[in-house]
């Protein structure tokens, strides 16, 4: 008997040792393959490592409060310790789920809830939503809970498991993948990636009609928001509801009512953050990504309106917490957002150099500069060091060190401040830090001058750093400076006292001496035509290029033309402003039978005699305010015009614009080829310039037909793609139909065509992309499908819209129908690429097109399938 | 309840606990019986009456079978009435479960292919369409209790006179809807012992149930996306793409036959039961006859026992004895499906019996005159090749969906020369992606390995339990993670069924 227990005991423990090492094995790989979405499961995951209590202001709710409301910004200005624990489209039980699980392990001292998904009704989200929201959450029956809520019942076991619905994900593992062990924590100070994306949605909030009643909320929405107030009273827990500002339409203001009625119920209210943006210099025009969130203009600035809410909590100032965690691991992350690699040395009188940053796109931002430089020698003048300065009327507005004419070193910051740097020798290194409205100045690590600056006064442009001169009112660089540079770091955020003090200069090498021309000679193309353009008084190319919008670009258009042509109003090209009495801009045209004219700037002429008997080359040079003729290989004029104001209209081909922005004066003029580059080429290569005239281009297409694809189009996978400059979403209503021929590509895969926007949360548009299996991705609206491409040699896939509906046709067979309604976007329909969020082009396909339409218009089925 | 699925996962070992926690084995075979029903009615509740129906019959025909016997040899009454009426009710129950039988699977068959004969003499013949669902299982279970009443009726095997032990018989769940097909002879006797607990055999029985695993949802189901793939859209497809397709689906259904068999051995050997093996290395089998021998033997060895026998087998003519042959394979095609496509599987393989057998004099003499060894190693390569091929030709049947489609893909395979896929990144392009098509490849060679270790006489398991214990517990969770990692299921996958559930 009791070598039967003996026996019993053993191979019960050995049975224990082997589930305990199977467990262990599976957490491992587990972490690895769990998704890492900073929408979805990393903001729980990693809110988990926070060690206890550190935590002061939970921020929860959807995309509208994790990606408008920056910790990093709370912290940097205010020492807030504030966490989003947010999730994208959010439905409020899983905000409900989230503030169970956040106080077993924090104790908040307010909790700010966006009350976005109030005005949501629903039983359940997206599949895709229910993982993001629910896959983050430890193992435990609230877990259960969360997934029994937020899922039908036959995705409890995916869900709740999770392994289920991301074991696939061997093939896109990446680094990060690999860094969510048990053993490793993600302590970091919360910074999305949108954090820096600078794209700008302008649109209008619209004001609260004083008609609106309340409306009932959805019935789930309401039982699970009194929960969240009920669990929020129950711990005496402080709540802000808040409303940021967005597009909000009427039912939503409709719900907010009854939401701020139950709220009222518990003793909570809200904040509608929609009567009151203006108070915090938030602008619906310049600081939105799209309808719902902010830029990297505005986060920082609904920041500021959060922590205004938020200071009758006395909440502490972490940042002098020299125990909390993102000071301790702070110092470890601090890392230059920018550098020089080599020591600069001017000769003060026409070296400089233009530094990749702009420090002042976003007036609210933190950040520092550590200089290490030589004060110029005084020679009776005003000498740059340093300078990012936008002149305007009322002055210069930006920052700009510099020694001036009486040999004072001083400094220029914001729009009006000016103070002196206490030079003790004929070396200085300076700090000077920006946080949010303050600017500090530090000479050798010791604070000399501290300074708050309005709201209104702070500057905001994009201007890039110059080192070594400065751009007067003409936009000419001027007041070069004698000077050495010997260090330059900028950092994306205010450091503390002991980093200044401790901060030391690199030893650089010293650099060549670089010159202005070589300097300046970049090529990269804005536009290139692919065929030749012959106008026939109907055709035009609106090429979707503001060559005015910031007057101060420099850029290079190179065309060969055909001088002879006289059909219409004979415009070559213009990107021309016709509004009476502030014509501005440049406009191409043809004079009279060997003479063209070209009004450029603020309505400069110049005409210029060309030969009748072949084709002409034409040159024009714009180095800011500075233009240059060259025509038929010779320099023909140069002439320095005053900047012209701005003009946000196309340079459209074949035509211009009149003042409304309608096509006018369409012409017959032939251009066989058309090339417009960054900045300012190499004269030699101007000169040079002398291409074989471009195939002419398909015939022409049907009145309903907005675009053409010119030419077979054949990606490279790396990057090849076509902006087609058509928007299908700027109203996310409207009809029309894409139709396309594809060659079968075994192995591609990357983007086919794409009018999608990818910032995380916000996901929606068009999306045609080919997996590496041969699934067809079809993203239509905020819908999702999947199509296996049956194994034709030619694929002709029709897209129809029609409202919110989406018919997909493959060889004529209707094979997806959705329904879908998703927000407006204003980005461009691509063929080849996507877009990421920052608008940069990505996830290239070497997809080969043969032909590509878009119909404004929903074709019916029956014209579908006559096609 | 599929066994690749997480209720699987949880009902088992909640089955497996209480049963040995039980001491009784009553009890035991009351709770087995529950918990068969139970996992039955999770596919659809209503044919638990089915069931339950043919059991109540099948067991009243073998207790009015053995009264009548009985009676015959006490001799109360020894005329040939009575010995007639075992007869009478053995024929009864028959005819009745076949007609069950038909009913449920081949009643559209019939009506459609009616229609269709009718009205290739330009004649119309409306018949409605039977409207219902085709019972998970149903052509085991009947089979099962057929051979019973068979057994019982023939005396080969004793009346089993405990209702609730017969009707576990009939239902035991691990091989409930798709086999092996037990014999009363080998099943039911091991009811009425008690089980003892034995963690090695337990061991032994999770071990195959990973092992099925694997080779169900690793291996089957990923294939299966790539033939579906192809098959879905043969016309399109050419040459060599389709031989890899057929080929490929030859092991798709091998491991998913062979996978959820694994996986009922398995559940049943931890539970103390020992299930008939339904596979031996089939497609290393020398000849067609060979691969019958080596393929779903339980199915084969009913039809050997209960109608090729019976209508003389081989002990007679030439004549009827291809006869038979040809009679046991088209039923047994009709038997897998209720398509023409299976019959003519079905008769292809008989054929193809029947024509090996007629040329095998000729086999041998060619042998002799070439003073080929027949047991060498060469040549019995070439035959297993040469069997493969044959009998992946019939999968083609077995597979499309239509006899058009079969006869495209067959023609297509022999005439389009395309050998450039396997060089040209076309086989990436087939449903699967490079490391889908990879994993898949490492997953076959690796069952393939262990396939010839059996075939060598070599037993895995035997070997593994010698191992040293990390090594043995590291392979363990090397292949459950392996088995969670690749395995097709999830959101990201449609959940596959077994194949032989239709049947």
């Amino acid at each position: 008997m009791k070598e039967k227990i003996t026996a019993f005991l053993k191979q019960g423990i050995k049975l224990i040792c082997f589930l305990a090492g199977l467990f262990a094995v599976l957490i491992l790989v587990n972490d690895i393959m769990i998704f890492k979405q900073e929408d979805g499961t990393n903001p729980v995951r990693n809110f988990y490592d926070m060690p206890q209590d550190s935590i002061d202001v939970l921020i929860m709710g959807t995309s509208h409060a994790g990606m408008n409301i920056s910790t990093k910004t709370l912290w940097n200005e205010y020492g807030i310790a504030g966490y989003r624990l947010w999730g994208s489209i959010q439905p409020i039980w899983n905000t409900y789920f989230y503030l169970q699980e956040a106080l077993k392990y924090q104790t908040p001292k307010v909790v700010v809830f966006d009350i976005h998904s109030l005005s949501f009704q629903q039983d359940y989200a997206d599949y895709a939503v229910q993982v993001k929201n629910t896959i983050g959450l430890n193992y435990s029956p609230l877990r259960l809970e969360a997934v029994k809520t937020s899922a039908p019942e036959e995705k409890w076991a995916d869900l709740f498991l999770g392994f289920p619905t991301y074991h696939s994900r061997y093939s896109e593992l990446q680094e990060e993948d690999f860094t969510f062990f048990p053993w490793q924590t993600h302590l970091e100070l919360q910074v999305l990636s949108s954090e820096e994306k600078y794209d700008v949605h302008s649109f209008t909030i619209p004001a609260s009609s004083p008609d609106i009643e309340p409306l009932e909320l959805g019935e789930k929405e309401e039982k699970y928001f009194r929960m969240f107030l009920q669990t929020c009273k129950d711990h005496n827990l402080p709540l802000e509801l808040v409303i940021c500002p967005y597009e909000i339409s009427e039912t939503e203001r409709a719900k907010y009512m009854r939401t701020a009625e139950i709220a009222a119920e518990y003793g909570f209210s809200v904040t509608d953050f929609n009567e009151c943006y203006q108070d915090y210099g938030i602008d619906p025009s310049t600081d939105y990504l799209d309808p719902g969130h902010f830029n990297h203009y505005g986060m920082p600035k609904y920041a500021h309106a959060i922590a205004d809410l938020l200071a009758k909590y006395n909440l502490p100032d972490r940042r002098l917490d020299a125990g909390h965690i993102w000071n301790r691991i702070k110092t470890e992350v601090l890392s230059p957002i920018f550098a020089i690699t080599d020591q600069f040395i001017s000769d003060g009188k026409q070296d400089y150099k233009e530094c990749d940053i702009a420090l002042f796109q976003n007036p609210l931002a933190s950040w520092s500069m550590f200089i290490d430089f030589d004060v110029p020698e005084d020679n009776g003048t005003d000498q740059t060091i340093l300078s990012t300065c936008e002149d305007t009327s009322s002055g210069r507005s930006g920052l700009h060190i510099w020694m001036n004419k009486n040999g004072a070193l001083k400094i220029h910051f914001a729009r009006s401040m000016d103070i002196d740097v206490p030079v003790s020798d004929s070396h200085v290194k300076l700090a000077i830090v920006k946080s949010g409205q303050e600017f500090r100045f530090y000479e050798n690590g010791i604070l000399f001058e501290s300074k708050k600056i309005d709201l209104n006064e702070l500057p905001k442009h994009e201007l890039p750093l110059l080192l070594g001169c400065e751009i007067n009112g003409s936009g000419q660089h001027c007041n070069f400076g004698k000077t050495q540079i010997h260090d330059l770091q900028i950092y994306d955020e205010a450091p503390d006292p002991d980093f200044i003090v401790s901060w030391t200069p690199s030893e650089l090498p010293v650099a060549e001496r670089v010159s202005l021309l070589a300097d300046a000679t970049d090529s990269n193309l804005i536009v290139s035509l692919g065929n030749r353009f012959e106008g026939d008084g109907e055709k035009i190319i609106d090429t979707d290029v503001r060559l005015y919008e910031d007057p101060e670009r420099s850029w290079t258009l190179l065309t060969k033309f055909d001088p002879t042509v006289t059909i219409g109003d004979i415009v070559y090209f213009a990107c021309f402003s016709e509004e009476a009495d502030h014509y501005r801009g440049l406009l191409v045209r043809k004079l009279n039978e060997n003479e063209i004219n070209i009004v450029y700037g603020m309505t400069e002429g110049l005409n210029l005699e060309v030969p009748t008997d072949r084709p002409s080359v034409l040159g024009i040079v714009k180095d800011r305010s500075a233009y240059t003729f060259y025509l038929n290989g010779e320099k023909v004029s140069e002439e320095n015009v005053s900047i012209s104001d701005p003009y946000d209209g196309d340079l459209m081909i074949g035509c211009e614009l009149d003042p409304d922005g309608n096509v006018f004066r369409r012409s017959g003029t032939t251009l066989y080829n058309f090339d417009i580059y960054e900045g300012v080429l190499p004269e030699a290569d101007i000169l040079a310039w002398d291409p074989e005239p471009l195939d002419t281009a398909p015939k022409s297409v049907g009145s309903d037909v907005t675009y053409k694809l010119p030419s077979p189009f054949t990606g490279n996978a790396k990057d090849a793609f076509i902006d087609t400059g058509l928007q299908l979403y700027d109203n996310a209503e409207k009809d029309w139909t894409i139709s396309f021929t594809m060659d079968q590509v075994n192995d591609m895969e990357g983007a086919i065509i794409s009018c999608y926007d990818e910032t995380p949360g916000n996901y929606h548009g068009l999306l045609v992309r080919k997996l590496e299996d041969n699934r067809l991705v079809f993203i239509t609206g905020l819908d999702y499908s999947e199509y296996y491409i049956p194994p034709m040699t030619e694929l002709e896939f029709t897209i129809v819209k029609s409202g919110l509906q989406y018919r997909i046709y493959l060889n004529r067979e209707l094979i997806v129908e959705k329904e879908s309604r998703c927000p407006d976007y204003l980005g461009n329909l691509y063929i080849g690429c996507e877009r990421d969020q920052y608008g940069k082009t990505m996830r290239y396909s070497n997809v080969r097109i043969r032909e590509l339409s878009v119909t404004n218009r929903a074709l019916k089925d029956e014209e579908v399938l006559k096609k | 309840m599929l066994f690749n699925s997480l209720s699987y996962l949880i009902f088992f070992p909640i089955v497996a606990f209480v049963y040995y926690v039980v001491p009784w084995q009553k009890i035991r075979n009351l709770l087995l019986l529950a918990a068969s029903y139970y996992f039955y009615m999770c596919w659809d509740p209503r044919f638990i009456f089915l069931m339950l129906g043919c059991t109540v019959i099948t067991y009243l025909c073998g207790i009015f079978v053995d009264i009548s016997r009985r009676e015959s040899e006490e001799g109360v009454d020894k005329d040939k009435r009575r010995t007639g009426k075992a007869t009478l009710y053995t024929g009864t129950t028959l005819i009745f479960m076949l007609l069950v039988l038909g009913w449920f699977k081949y009643a559209n068959f019939l009506t459609e292919s009616l229609s269709s004969l009718v009205s290739f003499f330009g004649l119309t013949l409306t018949i409605p369409k039977v409207n219902v669902a085709l019972p998970v299982g149903i052509s085991f279970f009947t089979f099962q209790s057929l051979s019973y009443v068979i057994d019982v009726y023939r005396g080969d095997t004793p009346v089993e006179k405990n209702f609730f032990r017969y009707a576990l018989f009939v239902s035991f769940f691990p091989q409930l809807v798709a086999g092996p097909i037990e014999r009363s002879s080998n099943l039911l006797k091991q009811f009425k012992e008690k089980v003892p607990f034995e963690s090695k055999r337990i061991v032994r029985g999770v071990t195959l149930m990973l092992w099925g695993f694997f080779i169900k949802v690793v291996i089957a189901d990923r294939v299966a996306i790539l033939v579906d793939q192809v098959y879905m859209y043969n016309t399109y497809y050419h040459g060599s793409v389709l031989i890899v397709a057929t080929v490929l689906f030859a092991i798709q259904i091998y491991c998913d036959f062979n996978g959820y068999t694994t996986i009922a051995i398995g559940s049943a050997e931890v539970m103390g039961f020992s299930l008939m093996k339904n596979f031996e290395q089939p497609y290393f089998a020398t000849s067609v006859a060979d691969f019958w021998r080596r393929w779903h033997i339980s199915l084969t060895s009913w039809f050997r026992d209960y109608i090729y026998f019976p209508l003389g087998g081989s002990r007679c003519s030439k004549i009827k004895h291809y006869r038979n042959i040809m009679i046991v394979f088209l039923i047994s095609g009709l038997w897998h499906g209720a398509a023409w496509t299976y019959v003519i599987w079905g008769g292809l393989n008989g054929l193809m019996q029947v024509i090996g057998d007629i040329f095998k004099p000729l086999r041998e003499k060619i042998s002799k005159f070439l003073k080929i060894d027949p047991d060498s190693f060469g040549l019995k390569i070439l035959r297993i090749i040469i069997t493969f091929i044959l009998v992946d030709i019939t999968w083609v049947f077995f597979r499309a969906e239509d006899v058009s489609s079969a006869l495209h893909v067959i023609y297509s395979s022999f005439t389009d020369f395309n050998p450039w896929i396997f060089f040209d990144g076309t086989l990436y392009s087939l449903g699967l992606n490079q490391q889908d098509f990879w994993i898949m490849v490492i997953s076959i060679l690796i069952m393939g390995g262990v396939d010839l270790a059996h075939a060598r006489g070599i037993q895995i398991r035997e070997s593994i339990a010698k191992w040293p214990l990390p090594v043995r517990w590291a392979m363990m969770y090397g292949i459950i993670v392996w088995i969670l990692l690749f395995g097709v299921y999830g959101p990201g996958y449609d959940a596959a069924g077994f194949i032989y559930f239709q049947f």
